[in-house]
């Protein structure tokens, strides 16, 4: 079974559409800049990957709530869904839900709701979706830095089961002080950039972003006559069972392999890979040996690139912009550069690193990672339409 | 819902600060004996209890509660509740878990937020890493007990607890599990308690959130079957709307069976009332319709979670009828309902 993907949506610190994310990304270019929606004396870090949509600086309740609604639209636009009846089911997956909402609320006065800590009435009221009847009102999913790509995994289940219609996916994160402090307490030597699999990385810096993607069953996206951006071909999700926050390569090297058994695809079918990459020693060492591990010590045939290099950790949207970025390579046989990927880690030193220039290349089939605390893995496999 | 059966094999609750709780539900629900445990110590919530001192300290309360609790619904539902033993029984790679909370960590959140302002991050415990992250309680689950398929937190407000059951059945319809260990968990706290008494303004009564956790293991027949687990109930079909009739409109079970037993949304206020009785209609008369959350307060995202347990004990106990369970519409959001029926309970294995 595979599903076709016929819209896609995206918001990041670099562009605030697939279009201009992507040419962003194309040209190496960073949303990294200097803290801007907290007060920075708090913190020892300084640099961030924020989204500039606030108004003279001062930050506010329900960012991260309007880029989900804004990559949504995108996506649905994009996919010119009919309107007749069809169950829609709508996924979103999000590491800090509306948290700094609460934060603002909490600390500062700020207006807020209860039902806004999650996304259904907002993406009700934002879409005119309606999504009674047999399957759940919008779903939040809280898995950490993986949650759009989980959401992504279930969204193909839910098709799969005959469940649902069409299935909406979106992803979104916004930083929260708490998270950003807490990062920011545990560095050693906080970064001034997200550095993936380089061997001077010295962390994870947040990012802010939405993303979003439209789902139906192959059969019925060609019989309607829907433009097909790219085909899932399947997602593998599992549980490291290990540790609250350090990643263990081997539940990595599972989720990678189920992926690759629900897609009916070996490694060596895999010409690009978009990697979680997050910068941290830890990760980025756990990842390589995972790679390693499922495609040979020689290291996979496949281009590789990590994006956090130009939109930070985008928590739990990354997965999903990940995604939409493998889409838009596939289509226009262009990987994006890792800027800022000098000399990588030992363990990824046979990698195809993808660094300074964008690369064109012929490309058919890509695989996405993302994994998060609490050892949340998932691995999606798409192919070009 | 399609495909293959899921079943209720087990179910647990946890209401340390409930100590009658027990009591009042057995004799609402007229059954003995129901799994709901009060672990406490001195007054106090003691997980070490059920689980041991070993690796509990650092964790936040939600998440001590869900371990408890997953344990409690493990036990019995047959399952051993240490890993080495549990991977002995069941493969791992076929065990995941669904949270449910939407409470759970916004008290580390907004201490961490007080504790930055009142003095930048070196004021701040690296021991709250773990905990900012809100699926804490779901991936703790697996690690304490071993579970490796797919592990799912779902912080969806109202009907957060009755979707997790929807995700746990449709993760097993998909094959990503044969077991999975739902668990709904909700806390008090400073901002907790303020976000419902701001929302609840001009009403009444504020309720209090109800400081506990519910688990039910949900497991495919085949695998129920094959290590000759008590089959509680079956999972039926799934209806969710913007009001409780709408969502009981999606329960297409209900056109065939007649149900022997209602779980009521919370009832709160006159609206709420009016709600329940026009819904009421809609099932045969002298339906026994029982609001929970009379009983035990507001629960939030993990309501659905124990009406599910407490829907299948009373199946079982009565070896026969359908069950219908019904959370929201509240706080903003909208309704879901669940069938459980006791169809494949007839033929449950003896002990």
């Amino acid at each position: 079974m595979s599903w076709a993907i016929t819209g896609t949506g995206m918001v990041t610190s670099v562009g605030s559409d697939v279009a201009r994310s992507f040419a962003s990304f194309v040209m190496g270019r960073s949303g990294n800049a200097p803290l801007r929606g907290f007060d920075g004396r708090l913190f020892r870090t300084e640099r961030a990957y924020e989204i500039a949509d606030r108004h003279r600086g001062r930050d506010r309740v329900g960012r991260a709530t309007a880029w989900l609604l804004a990559a949504v639209e995108e996506a649905l636009r994009g996919a010119e869904l009919p309107a007749d009846g069809k169950r829609i089911a709508v996924l979103i997956g999000t590491g800090l839900r509306e948290l700094r909402s609460v934060e603002l609320w909490w600390t500062g006065g700020d207006r807020f709701r209860l039902d806004r800590l999650h996304f259904a009435g907002a993406v009700e009221r934002g879409t005119g979706a309606r999504t009674a009847g047999t399957l759940p009102r919008p779903i939040t999913l809280c898995n950490a830095c993986s949650a759009s790509l989980f959401a992504l995994g279930l969204g193909s289940d839910l098709l799969a089961l005959g469940e649902a219609d069409a299935v909406v996916v979106g992803g979104v994160d916004a930083l929260t002080e708490s998270m950003y402090g807490l990062l920011d307490r545990v560095s050693f030597s906080p970064p001034d950039a997200v550095r993936p699999f380089d061997r001077q990385r010295s962390g994870v810096l947040l990012g802010e972003g939405a993303a979003a993607v439209v789902l139906e069953p192959a059969t019925a996206a060609h019989t309607r006559g829907a433009t097909v951006l790219a085909t899932l071909r399947g997602v593998g999700l599992n549980c490291d069972a290990y540790h609250p926050t350090a990643p263990d390569p081997a539940g990595m090297a599972a989720a990678m392999r189920n992926a690759h058994r629900r897609a009916g695809v070996d490694p060596g079918e895999i010409d690009l890979l978009v990697v979680h990459g997050t910068g941290t020693v830890l990760n980025d060492n756990a990842e390589a040996h995972a790679i390693g591990e499922v495609f040979g010590s020689a290291g996979p045939d496949a281009f590789v690139t990590a994006l956090k290099s130009m939109t930070g950790h985008t928590s739990g949207a990354s997965g999903l912009v990940g995604l939409v970025t493998a889409v838009e390579c596939l289509a226009r046989g262009i990987v994006p550069p890792t800027p800022g990927l000098r000399e990588p880690e030992p363990v990824a030193e046979t990698f195809r690193f993808v660094t300074d220039v964008a690369k064109s290349a012929a490309l058919q089939m890509a695989q996405v990672n993302a994994f998060g605390f609490g050892g949340v893995n998932a691995v999606a496999v798409v192919e070009a339409a | 819902m399609s495909g293959t059966d899921v079943v209720i094999t087990g179910y647990g609750i946890e209401l340390p600060a409930l100590p009658a709780a027990a009591a009042e539900l057995a004799d609402r629900l007229g059954v003995d004996d129901l799994r709901v445990r009060h672990t406490v110590q001195n007054g106090a919530f003691a997980p070490a209890l059920v689980l041991g001192r070993q690796g509990l300290k650092y964790k936040d309360r939600a998440t001590k509660l869900s371990l408890c609790v997953a344990s409690h619904a493990l036990n019995d539902a047959g399952l051993p509740t240490a890993a080495a033993e549990l991977a002995a029984a069941v493969d791992p790679f076929t065990v995941g878990v669904v949270g449910s909370s939407n409470f759970g960590n916004l008290d580390t959140v907004c201490r961490v937020a007080d504790e930055i302002h009142a003095g930048g991050t070196s004021e701040i415990s690296p021991m709250d890493l773990p905990n900012a992250s809100s699926n804490v309680p779901a991936a703790t689950v697996a690690t304490w007990f071993g579970l490796r398929a797919v592990n799912l937190m779902l912080c969806s407000g109202a009907t957060s607890g009755l979707d997790a059951m929807y995700m746990a059945s449709t993760a097993i319809r998909s094959g990503r599990a044969d077991i999975m260990v739902v668990v709904g968990v909700e806390v008090p706290s400073g901002p907790a308690d303020r976000l419902i008494a701001e929302f609840a303004a001009g009403t009444p009564d504020v309720p209090a959130i109800t400081d506990g956790a519910a688990s039910v293991i949900v497991e495919s027949v085949v695998s129920a079957r094959s290590r000759r687990a008590p089959i509680r109930a079956r999972l039926g079909s799934y209806g969710s709307g913007s009001s409780l009739t709408e969502g009981l409109t999606g329960l297409d079970d209900l056109t065939r069976e007649r149900p022997t037993l209602w779980l009521t949304p919370a009832v709160r206020g006159a609206a709420d009332a009016e709600a329940v009785r026009a819904a009421a209609a809609t099932f045969p008369a002298g339906t026994p319709a029982v609001d929970v959350s009379a009983l035990l307060g507001e629960w939030y995202g993990a309501l659905g979670v124990a009406q599910c347990g407490l829907a299948a004990a009373t199946l079982a106990a009565g070896r026969a009828g359908t069950a219908v369970v019904s959370c929201g519409p509240a706080w903003g959001d909208g309704s879901a309902s669940l069938v459980l029926s006791a169809e494949l309970a007839r033929d449950r294995l003896p002990a």
